[in-house]
């Protein structure tokens, strides 16, 4: 049984891409077989996991004829080959290169039932933990991740806007997403300094704006992400910053979360 | 009345009356053989091991019913000796021996009446729950809150205020006043700047009884709650305490236990806190609770509910003695008012930080006891149920002890000094009496206290305090009105480790008599004077009297304590912040309103002098200036300057506040043995005299 988590939000420049890649990190570190797929046309994934950016900018054609959310015309066996060459950089698929698609196969792709059945002709039967990244706001990507989610994850950064592109939010995701709203709706702060009033008092008052659940804790502001994306490290090295301990929080809380979903699940279908 | 008290018919009554009658009839007989037969020797050995071994069967199974057959086994053994020694031991004729032995007889007599009442007192305790408030909240009663101060500095008395105000209460009914007998601008300031009530005497008359009756007239809630200045209330103490309170009109008071996080200066100085029960504890954890059976509760000056219009009733809080507290009490309950007490941790508070700050508090307390027993005695007057008396009378008489206390540890030098014979019967016959009526109290107490008192600390705790409420129970007992009002003082320092030689005076002094008895002892041994048995008996009691001085010795000497402001150890995960959103995940190990104490995984970028910010991430999210002031390996102590009120407040909600924060306190205690506890003072008996030898050239205290 695998476990979809998707991380989608309306603010752009949230960190999203970054919550994946730290997630997936960290659950794989717990053991989890997870895959994480980037439905973001803007392909960062595969760089937020420690690659450098130089595979990314260049023509490199093991690189962008593998396997991508754009090119699955290679079957199931070429994910597994695909899956081995990426090893170093945890299981996952990128986006895929916009260069190598022309602009009527993009076209084709961006609507919600192609992308539902793209994903899941990628995702393997043994995957237990399946991430997706999504673009901010309103698109069919978005859209087909969430029809798919057994868990929404909502970075949101705690600002003067955040709380009132929430209202509308909400709605579009009761739309999309009725299986889940509004239980499996999580609210998580994100790039959250503490040292602002404003934050704090956004903080405080998220729970009574939204129905979904607003996570405990934040994902903390903090330049030890920042500089481990510049160097490419892998991600499962921590060096006691703030961030990486509540990435780590964040992925026992993810975990226990859907534990109570699948007895939920359960309990449901019988 | 008690909830647990039923009132039956009449008629059912009368039936149970006759069977109890029926029954007593014969188990009165059965005891009084137990008691007055006498035995040879060697058969009283026999009767003393065959109960022990009883008893120690018996202790194996739980059960409230195994354990008043305990007492009364005990009882039986303990008044079989007291027959024995009041028929068979006393000496003949008019002499020296008899008034030394008819002392000694008196002493043990007291120590009796005292086990007796004891007994009583904690046979059953009433574990009483707290009652639920009504769901309608606006239907929950107005609240005052009383900070009394006079002398304490700020920094003991802020997270006080600051926790009263965060109390769980309907915000329009819940009143926080600050009563400052010392009138001081500090204090006035920081009540303006926290929004609570603040009044001020310029006359301190009847001190802390007098400050709030002051403000009894010029406030005017439903319900008061006093609370010392250094006890920090968790934010459940109102909907706690106050639920017995809305439900029973007849229910003027109740209180809650007094815990303290600091240790108390045997603890520190005998290090043995947090390992084994403080001496309070046998108080709040079991005589209060039994006293709540019998409507005998007691208040204690602090962590208590009052119902405003019964305090009133009886003129406020009493000021003829210097314990108001549980003068007031047993006024509240001539007037037929009902008392509770809740067994439930809700406030922290300071320890006396020295032993002979602890001292002139018991002082404080032994005085006004023996005041009320003259002035308001128990037994006299109306309005008290036959129980109460008993349990009031209990309390009191306890804080008697220094008389008898003093005899036990001179007793045996009448013999080996002066020579007298005040025990005319052989030392076997004595001891095959007088070992069953020790052991068996000692093990009935210890089913009975062991989870709050251990075994012999007891002993310790009453040899500590003789020499100095003497003097003032026998003044207060004569002349009541003598005397003074002085303060416990609170969140002081200990420089340096050092030997209190003032508060240990006594103390040596008795040791010196003891070692010259012991001495003169060896001597007759020696010379093969007559008695050799008799020498050996009380140069074994000399010895016991000496490893408890000794361990009374070992407490005199103050361990350094730097720690002017009360600090609460937590473990709470919280992250330090940078200016250049650098933050390092940290773990807070202890917080005050004027620093912290956090750990990180590694503190290779700290480097002292920093500024930053400490983040706590749980309960609420909070970020607090700070700046590093020392780094020792993984711990950062940070210092906090200049912190707004919502900041202080946060801090103290984070820390001394929270809910269930005492609840597990006592989890890791172990629990009572009695031989090892009888070694383990023993040994600090003997570090103890030690520092006695040592005393004179010891190191004067700098403080």
């Amino acid at each position: 049984m695998t476990f979809t988590i998707v991380v989608a939000s309306p603010q752009g420049g949230v960190g999203r891409t970054t919550l994946v890649a730290q997630l997936a990190s960290q659950l794989a570190l717990a053991g989890a077989r997870c895959l994480a797929i980037d439905l973001d046309p803007n392909d960062m994934l595969s760089l937020s996991l420690g690659g450098s950016p130089s595979e990314w900018m260049t023509d490199s054609p093991s690189y962008h004829g593998g396997l991508s959310v754009l090119n699955t015309a290679l079957g199931v066996g070429s994910l597994a080959e695909s899956l081995r060459e990426r090893r170093a950089r945890l299981p996952h698929v990128p986006f895929g290169s916009r260069f190598i698609t022309t602009r009527e196969v993009r076209e084709r792709l961006a609507r919600v039932d192609v992308l539902r059945e793209r994903v899941r002709a990628l995702t393997p039967p043994n995957c237990k933990i399946l991430l997706l990244d999504t673009p901010s706001g309103d698109n069919p990507y978005s859209e087909a991740a969430l029809a798919l989610a057994d868990i929404v994850l909502l970075p949101l950064r705690a600002d003067a806007a955040c709380l009132a592109t929430m209202a509308a939010y909400e709605s579009y995701l009761r739309r999309v997403a009725p299986h889940i709203y509004p239980r499996g709706i999580h609210y998580v702060l994100s790039m959250f300094d503490p040292t602002r009033q404003l934050a704090t008092d956004v903080a405080d008052l998220l729970g009574q704006c939204v129905d979904g659940t607003v996570v405990p804790r934040a994902i903390h502001e903090d330049e030890a992400v920042r500089e481990q994306f510049a160097r490419g490290t892998p991600l499962s090295i921590d060096g006691g910053a703030q961030a990486f301990a509540d990435f780590k929080w964040l992925a026992s809380y993810v975990t226990e979360a859907l534990g109570r979903q699948g007895v939920d699940a359960a309990a449901h279908a019988s | 009345m008690s909830s647990l008290v039923e009132r039956d018919s009449s008629a059912s009554a009368l039936g149970r009356a006759l069977s109890a009658v029926l029954l007593m009839v014969p188990a009165l007989a059965l005891g009084a053989a137990v008691v007055l037969t006498p035995l040879p020797v060697e058969a009283q050995w026999m009767f003393g091991a065959l109960v022990y071994l009883l008893a120690l069967c018996l202790t194996r199974v739980s059960g409230r019913l195994v354990t008043l057959t305990l007492i009364g086994m005990s009882v039986l053994v303990s008044l079989r000796y007291f027959y024995f020694r009041v028929s068979s031991t006393l000496p003949q004729d008019w002499s020296l021996d008899l008034i030394l032995s008819l002392l000694l007889l008196a002493a043990e007599l007291y120590s009796l009446s005292m086990l007796l009442l004891g007994y009583m007192q904690t046979a059953w305790p009433l574990e009483r729950r707290s009652a639920p408030l009504p769901e309608d909240t606006s239907s929950w009663p107005t609240v005052d809150v009383y900070i009394p101060s006079y002398n304490e500095p700020l920094h003991v008395v802020a997270p006080t205020v600051l926790a009263a105000r965060a109390l769980e209460w309907p915000s329009d009914k819940l009143r926080v006043y600050l009563l400052d007998d010392g009138a001081r601008s500090e204090f006035r300031e920081f009540a303006a700047r926290t929004g609570v009530g603040y009044f001020a005497r310029t006359d301190r008359s009847h001190a802390k009884a007098g400050n709030i009756n002051a403000a009894l007239s010029k406030t005017s809630g439903k319900f008061l709650v006093i609370l010392d200045c250094d006890h920090v209330p968790a934010r459940t103490l109102l909907q706690v305490a106050l639920g017995w309170l809305v439900r029973d009109e007849r229910l003027a008071l109740v209180q809650l236990p007094h815990h303290f996080y600091s240790p108390d200066p045997f603890e520190r100085n005998l290090a043995t806190f947090r390992r084994q029960p403080n001496e309070g504890e046998l108080f709040y954890g079991l005589i209060q609770p039994g006293n709540d059976l019998w409507n005998a509760a007691f208040f204690c000056g602090s962590a208590a509910a009052i119902r405003r219009d019964a305090l009133l009733s009886v003129g406020g809080i009493a000021v003829e003695t210097v314990t108001e507290d549980a003068h007031t009490a047993l006024r509240l309950q001539r007037r037929g008012y009902h008392t509770a007490y809740l067994n439930s941790r809700q406030i922290g508070g300071l320890a006396t930080e020295s032993l002979s700050a602890h001292v002139r508090q018991r002082q404080r307390w032994a005085r006004g006891m023996a005041q009320i027993w003259r002035q308001d005695n128990p037994f006299w007057g109306r309005g008290l149920t036959f129980a109460q008396r008993l349990c009031y009378a209990a309390s009191m008489l306890y804080y008697f002890h220094a008389a008898p206390r003093l005899i036990f540890l001179l007793s045996p030098l009448s013999y080996l000094v002066l020579g007298a014979h005040i025990i005319d019967a052989s030392p076997a016959l004595v001891l095959a009496y007088a070992v069953p009526h020790l052991v068996q109290s000692t093990l009935t107490n210890s089913r009975l206290q062991g989870r709050v008192r251990h075994s012999f600390w007891s002993e310790v705790y009453e040899t500590s305090l003789a020499p100095f409420i003497l003097l003032p129970t026998t003044i207060a007992l004569f002349a009541p009105k003598y005397g003074g009002f002085n303060v416990t003082s609170k969140g002081g320092k200990v420089l340096r480790t050092y030997f209190d030689r003032a508060i240990a005076l006594p103390h040596l002094v008795l040791v010196a008599l003891n070692v010259v008895g012991l001495a003169l002892g060896a001597l007759r041994l020696v010379q093969h004077a007559p008695n050799p048995d008799v020498t050996i008996l009380n140069m074994c009691w000399v010895g016991y009297n000496l490893l408890m001085l000794g361990a009374v010795l070992r407490a005199a000497r103050e361990v350094q304590q730097l720690r002017g402001v009360p600090r609460i150890d937590v473990d709470l995960p919280s992250s330090l912040r940078w200016a250049g959103a650098r933050m390092v995940a940290a773990t807070a190990r202890n917080i005050s309103v004027d620093g912290a104490l956090v750990t990180v995984a590694s503190a290779d970028d700290c480097p002292e002098g920093d500024e930053l910010h400490l983040c706590l991430l749980e309960p609420r999210v909070l970020a607090v200036p700070a700046r590093v002031v020392r780094r020792e390996g993984t711990r950062i102590r940070l210092r906090f300057e200049n912190l707004s009120v919502d900041e202080m407040s946060a801090l103290v909600e984070a820390s001394f506040a929270r809910k269930d924060l005492w609840s597990s306190w006592n989890h890791g205690l172990k629990s009572d043995r009695p031989w090892i506890e009888a070694m383990r003072i023993a040994l600090h008996g003997v570090r103890g005299l030690g520092l006695g030898l040592w005393a004179p050239f010891a190191r004067r205290n700098d403080a």
